[in-house]
């Protein structure tokens, strides 16, 4: 997962277009490249879409279904076509989906709503995510900006840090601190976290992924700092914090805008897989991946429990996968800031 | 005759003597097959002999008797383990009776029910060949402290010297007393303990040879008197018994000696793909002690009706409410809490293997209560049936009752581990208690630390998910749980902080009584369990059932599902290929 | 060359002990995880529980405790909490599974990442590539525990393909290949679509190069010139990465899919021992990952700067 960068990031594109002096900032040029990819549109549309219907969880919850994300309804019967149907059957069956406005996809095990869970579970997984991706832009931002320009021992001691964190087996982090937390929760200092709070797998997640954005970041900054704009500052005499914010970090935009997007994605997928081993968001709050976990051990009896979270979050994920790809062809055609994973 | 007649006649004569024929050889053979078969084995078809394939869902922590202490490690170690008293090899309430094992008699009880005298059995060798001598009984209980068995405290809390020797204070246990040359065993005890012959039976009780190490061998367990000698472990995936040749030649009354030549166990967590190998008939049971996955119990129930039966075994599930702070100190809470739970939702989400309840004891335990429960008498409410307990009705009156007690809002956490469908159970108690007007929180603890977190002082825990599985058929084993003395500041047992005057003084009296006499005090337990009943203490809502369920090629009519150690693989006997 | 190796050899050290002492804090963090209760059983007393935390060392001061673990590890005599069990020998026992399952997946996702982005980038632009660069990002874009669960569902449930779980030994080549067919897949989906993605790029832009051009007009076969000098250049990357990879699995999906398969594996061990809240297996798995991943990506290294002079003075460590 090294990043490729050989030092020219231009407006020469192979695509043949003339380089315009005459100020076309680099973002509008992005902005007409990506309005021409049908595709990434297309699948920046259907990100939207998920994320919109997550949203509308409380109204869909109030209006259509009657019923809450975690409202029971186990020795409920209700009228499917006339006939009266056990919401959960004798031996814990739930009922499929019934394509009706109550349980449109059916229940789960303890009654509740599936399609009212699906929504309520989205805006968490979905908020997770985010919160996530956001976590790791800043930390990987700050660390790689810092070790790429200071050099010397300070760039030694971060990529220590980094290699450390990158080495240990992520989920065997994830499901360590997980457990351990979902005990007693935290609290250092000013920071009390209760142990179902969603800012611990947030805060998880945020940081196994840093040294995948911190390394790409650091190797682009090493070779920035080397340019003339930053040694005319310092002729300038401007200190380096102000090199660092005013004239490198506005050139590490389109990267950092390209992760934000693919790392949105991991982070979405990560939250599953730890809610799935019990390490993230816990019952009875609802994500995708306790969806997922509680789904599974009746797959074969009612195995819409599974795939209707499942086609949600791949959905999802695609979305925002093939629309980070289409953006990072737009802001950077000749695919000299290659992120190989 | 005509020629054409004889020819007939004589056609019919030889159809008859050939059928003759052939109906003594069918008699014949079947007499044959049963006499080489023990008695009572009436058809035919199955044979001694095969190697029985068991599926385990956990691996038995360890083999070793004096260190195992879950269901897989004790179903196998009393088959291979014997100790001077054992349970019958029956199913039903027949199998909670005790019987000597290898002992001639149930020990003799004298001095006002604090000395216990029993003989070995003479001529008893271990699998390996050494005789038994009666000062191997002593060597048992030490080892049993040195390693540290789970449930020594039945040891030290009884016999004299026991918590001495324990402690590094004295080198032997001074309160048995044991003479080789007559093989006379004299148990001593602290104090009448009427349930003390089931501490005998324990297979951590069963005799090992004088000298094994007292560190737990688990990978290669020591020899045994059983009916069968384990002979090869690979930890976590799989071990091997092996028939006894020796065990026979003892003729004990009452042990069967065995009729497959091998058991292989092999584990299977995945309780799914258990399910579908007994059901495929390449595994010969399923465990016992798992849960029949949800998404098999119709399958099963439908394609294997003729060898599966749901056991309704002596274990309770319940809620436990910590009754000496808030706010279940307050009855009026106790008392909604149990109302809000419906038993019959809970029994779903088990998939329907809980019986549900609203008593404490199993029916299989000799003083268990039945008829309706009299919960909430205090406020007057009448008594109620567990199948209807948690109606809407139910709710809207607990939340009266919240309300009366002035507790609207009060916070709560609900208790449970991961496992389901106990997981389950902890969700549902904190949704209903958020349903009638407490603010409830759940925690998930793992299971492989939940039992240490709860028991804990310093956690203090308000409510959560509880089980009860008995040690051995006596309600005073399951009053455990209730008793002010169980209150530890680690690993409380008694979850509830319950501490009764009334319990206390009929506990104390009734445990003085032999397990043999027990059911002339039936009537004074059934009293009890009317009495916690009565005072909402806990909420109890389902006896586990646990799945007797075994491929075709055994012999189900004869098979044994034993009260206490499940499914007796001493009894299991194959088809004849 | 030997100046970069020493300096690695260093930072692995040190990444190594940190990575054991975080571990062992992170479990001494959690309230309630005193092995000694879960040792001492469920009627011990107070004076059961001290009796075992004297002869376990648990009341010794932490950094005590922590070397006399180390020692344990590097004697070969770690023994676990919850089972009586050395964790060595567990784990040599429980290694040919887990390097079945991500070796052969590895073989599956480097072959078919190849032919995939091999056959897109030389379409660039037209329906197929299209259509294989969404297949790839599905593939990217599912978890690779779903994926299990449906393989499971389909294969195995309705049409009794292969069986859902367990192992078999290489005793038995038909029912290894037979028992890890779904869960190899399951695990290379995901890395199929990235390595395809990256090889389809790789040859888009060397497709375009002067050299390629020349070599054309030269008159060489698009299969000469697809073998010898497109295919070259493009491989270094997915050689690199796929170590990586390797690595990077063997700490993170290996584990899930273990568990979905109940293939008994380093993965399924470690999920186990840190459900039990059983340090000493996690202490030498999380070990041994990390080891994995430092060499690993110390070779990766290597070979990348050994093929492409460029890149040492961008990316070296």
């Amino acid at each position: 997962m090294s990043a490729t960068y050989d030092g020219g990031v231009g407006l020469l594109a192979v695509t043949g277009e003339p380089y315009t002096a005459a100020g076309v900032a680099p973002y509008r040029l992005a902005l007409r490249r990506l309005r021409h990819n049908y595709t990434a549109l297309f699948f920046g549309f259907l990100f939207l879409l998920v994320v919109a219907i997550c949203l509308l969880a409380p109204e869909y919850a109030r209006y259509i279904a009657h019923t809450g994300p975690n409202d029971q309804h186990i020795t409920e019967v209700i009228n499917i076509n006339g006939k009266p149907v056990d919401v959960v059957s004798l031996t814990g069956v739930p009922i499929g989906p019934t394509w009706h406005s109550r349980f449109f996809l059916g229940a789960d095990s303890f009654g509740r709503d599936l399609a009212v869970r699906l929504l309520y579970g989205g805006r968490t997984s979905l908020a997770i995510g985010a919160m996530a991706t956001a976590v790791t832009l800043v930390l990987a931002t700050i660390l790689g900006l810092v070790s790429g320009y200071y050099r010397g021992w300070v760039d030694g001691v971060i990529s220590r840090i980094l290699d450390i964190v990158w080495a240990y087996p992520a989920l065997l982090l994830a499901i360590a601190i997980g457990v351990s937390l979902a005990t007693g929760g935290i609290s250092i200092g000013p920071i009390v976290l209760n142990s179902g709070s969603i800012f611990i797998p947030t805060f998880i997640i945020g940081i196994v992924y840093v040294p995948y954005v911190a390394r790409p970041i650091r190797a682009e900054v090493l070779a920035l700092r080397e340019r003339e704009f930053v040694e005319a500052a310092r002729a300038l005499g401007f200190s380096n914090l102000r090199i660092m914010t005013s004239e490198i970090l506005p050139n590490l935009s389109s990267t950092i805008v390209v992760f934000a997007a693919l790392q949105l994605a991991h982070s979405i997928i990560l939250e599953a897989a730890l809610s799935y081993l019990g390490a993230g968001v816990q019952p009875p709050a609802s994500s995708w991946g306790t969806l997922l976990a509680s789904g599974t051990p009746l797959f074969t009896v009612a195995p819409y429990l599974t795939l209707a979270p499942a086609a949600l979050l791949v959905a999802a994920c695609l979305g925002v996968n093939i629309f980070g790809d289409g953006l990072r062809q737009a802001l950077d055609p000749r695919g000299t800031v290659a992120v190989t994973r | 005759m005509r020629r054409n007649n004889r020819l007939a006649f004589l056609g019919a004569v030889g159809v008859s003597l050939a059928t003759v024929v052939v109906a003594l050889g069918t008699v014949s053979a079947g007499a044959s097959a049963n006499s080489s078969v023990s008695a009572g084995h009436a058809s035919g078809g199955y044979a001694p002999g095969g190697t029985l394939q068991v599926s385990m869902g956990s691996p038995p922590e360890s083999l070793d008797p004096q260190s195992g202490y879950s269901s897989e490690s004790q179903e196998a170690d009393w088959l291979v383990y014997t100790p001077l008293v054992t349970y019958a090899h029956k199913s039903g309430l027949a199998g909670d009776t005790l019987i000597p094992g290898l002992a001639t008699a149930l020990p003799a009880v004298s001095d006002g029910g604090t000395t216990y005298t029993a003989t070995l059995r003479k001529g008893l060798k271990y699998s390996n060949g050494v005789a038994v001598k009666a000062s191997d009984f002593t060597y048992t209980i030490e080892r049993d402290l040195k390693v540290g068995w789970g449930g020594d405290s039945f040891y030290t809390s009884n016999i004299v010297g026991a918590a001495a020797y324990q402690a590094g204070k004295s080198k032997t246990i001074s309160g048995i007393v044991t003479n080789d040359a007559t093989g006379q065993i004299v148990i001593h005890l602290l104090a009448p303990y009427g349930a003390f012959d089931n501490v005998l039976a324990f297979p951590s009780s069963g005799l090992v040879p004088t000298g094994t190490a007292m560190t737990a061998q688990s990978t290669s367990p020591p020899p045994g008197v059983g009916a069968y000698e384990i002979t090869s472990v690979k930890p976590n995936v799989s071990f091997t018994l092996k028939k006894n040749p020796l065990f026979a030649g003892f003729h004990i009354p009452g042990i069967p000696t065995g009729y497959v030549d091998a058991v292989q166990v092999t584990i299977q967590t995945n309780a799914n793909t258990e399910a579908q190998d007994v059901l495929d008939n390449t595994s010969d049971e399923f465990d016992w002690g798992d849960v029949l996955p949800p998404a098999y119990v119709a399958q099963v129930e439908s394609q294997a009706k003729n060898r599966y039966t749901p056991e309704t075994l002596a274990a309770t599930d319940y809620f436990w409410l910590n009754v000496h702070i808030a706010p279940f100190n307050n009855v009026l809470v106790r008392e909604a809490a149990n109302l809000a739970v419906s038993r019959v939702a809970l029994q779903r989400l088990a998939s329907g293997q809980i019986t549900p309840t609203c008593y404490y004891l199993p029916p299989s335990i000799v003083g268990a209560a039945s008829g309706p429960c009299p919960l909430g008498a205090p406020s007057g409410n009448g008594s109620y049936s567990a199948s209807s307990l948690g109606s809407s009705a139910d709710v809207a009156l607990a939340q009266k009752l919240v309300k009366r007690a002035n507790l609207v809002g009060a916070p709560v956490s609900v208790w449970t581990e991961n496992r389901e469908p106990f997981q389950a159970f902890g969700t549902y108690l904190n949704a209903q208690l958020n349903a009638i007007g407490l603010k409830s929180t759940l925690k998930v603890i793992n299971s492989g630390v939940f039992d240490p977190t709860i028991g804990s002082a310093k956690v203090d825990p308000q409510a959560g998910w509880g089980e009860w599985s008995q040690d051995y058929p006596n309600p005073g084993d399951f009053y455990l749980v209730l008793d002010a003395r169980s209150i530890e500041p680690v690993n409380n047992l008694n979850l509830g902080y319950i501490d009764d005057p009334h319990i206390q003084s009929t506990i104390i009296r009734l445990d003085k009584v032999q397990s043999s006499d027990l059911p002339s005090v039936a009537s004074q337990w059934q009293a009890l369990e009317k009495y916690v009943d009565s005072k909402d203490y806990q909420i109890n809502f389902g006896y586990e059932v646990s799945p007797f369920f075994l491929s075709d090629r055994v012999d189900f009519a004869t098979a044994v599902f034993q009260p206490v150690f499940g499914d007796d693989w001493s009894t299991f006997e194959l088809k004849s290929s | 060359m030997a100046r970069f190796l020493a300096r690695r050899l260093a930072s692995s050290v040190l990444v190594l002990f940190t990575v054991s002492v975080l571990t062992f804090l992170i479990f001494e963090v959690i309230p309630n995880g005193n092995p000694a209760l879960r040792i001492a059983g469920r009627t011990a007393t107070a004076a059961n529980i001290a009796a075992v935390e004297k002869a376990y060392g648990f009341n010794k001061p932490i950094y005590i405790q922590y070397l006399r673990t180390m020692e344990q590890i590097f004697t070969g005599k770690i023994v676990s909490y919850a089972q009586n069990l050395n964790v060595l020998s567990q784990l040599k026992a429980d290694l040919p599974v887990t390097a079945s399952l991500v070796l052969g997946a590895a073989v599956l996702w480097t072959l078919f990442g190849i032919i995939f982005g091999l056959v897109a980038g030389l379409n660039a632009g037209g329906r197929i590539d299209t259509a294989i660069t969404v297949l790839n990002f599905v593939g990217i874009s599912a978890p690779s525990f779903v994926i299990g669960y449906v393989l499971i569902y389909f294969l195995s449930f309705k049409f009794h393909v292969f069986p859902s779980s367990g192992y078999v030994g290489l005793s038995d080549p038909l029912g290894w290949a037979d028992h890890l067919v779904m869960p190899w897949f399951s695990l290379a989906i995901l890395y199929t679509g990235i390595y395809a993605q990256v090889l389809r790029s790789r040859v888009v832009d060397t497709l375009n190069e002067d050299f390629v051009r020349t070599a054309r007009a030269k008159g060489l076969s698009r299969r000469r010139v697809l073998l010898h000098h497109v295919l070259r250049t493009s491989i270094s990357p997915i050689v690199s990465l796929c170590g990586l990879d390797v690595a990077a699995v063997l700490g993170g999906s290996a584990i899930i899919i273990e568990v979905v398969f109940n293939l008994p594996g380093v993965g399924n061990y470690a999920a186990q021992s840190i459900g039990a809240l059983d340090v000493p297996p996690v202490l030498v798995i999380t070990m041994f990952g990390a080891f994995a991943v430092v060499i690993f990506s110390t070779i990766a290294d290597v070979i990348y700067a050994l093929l492409d002079p460029r890149i040492r003075v961008a990316s070296s460590l």
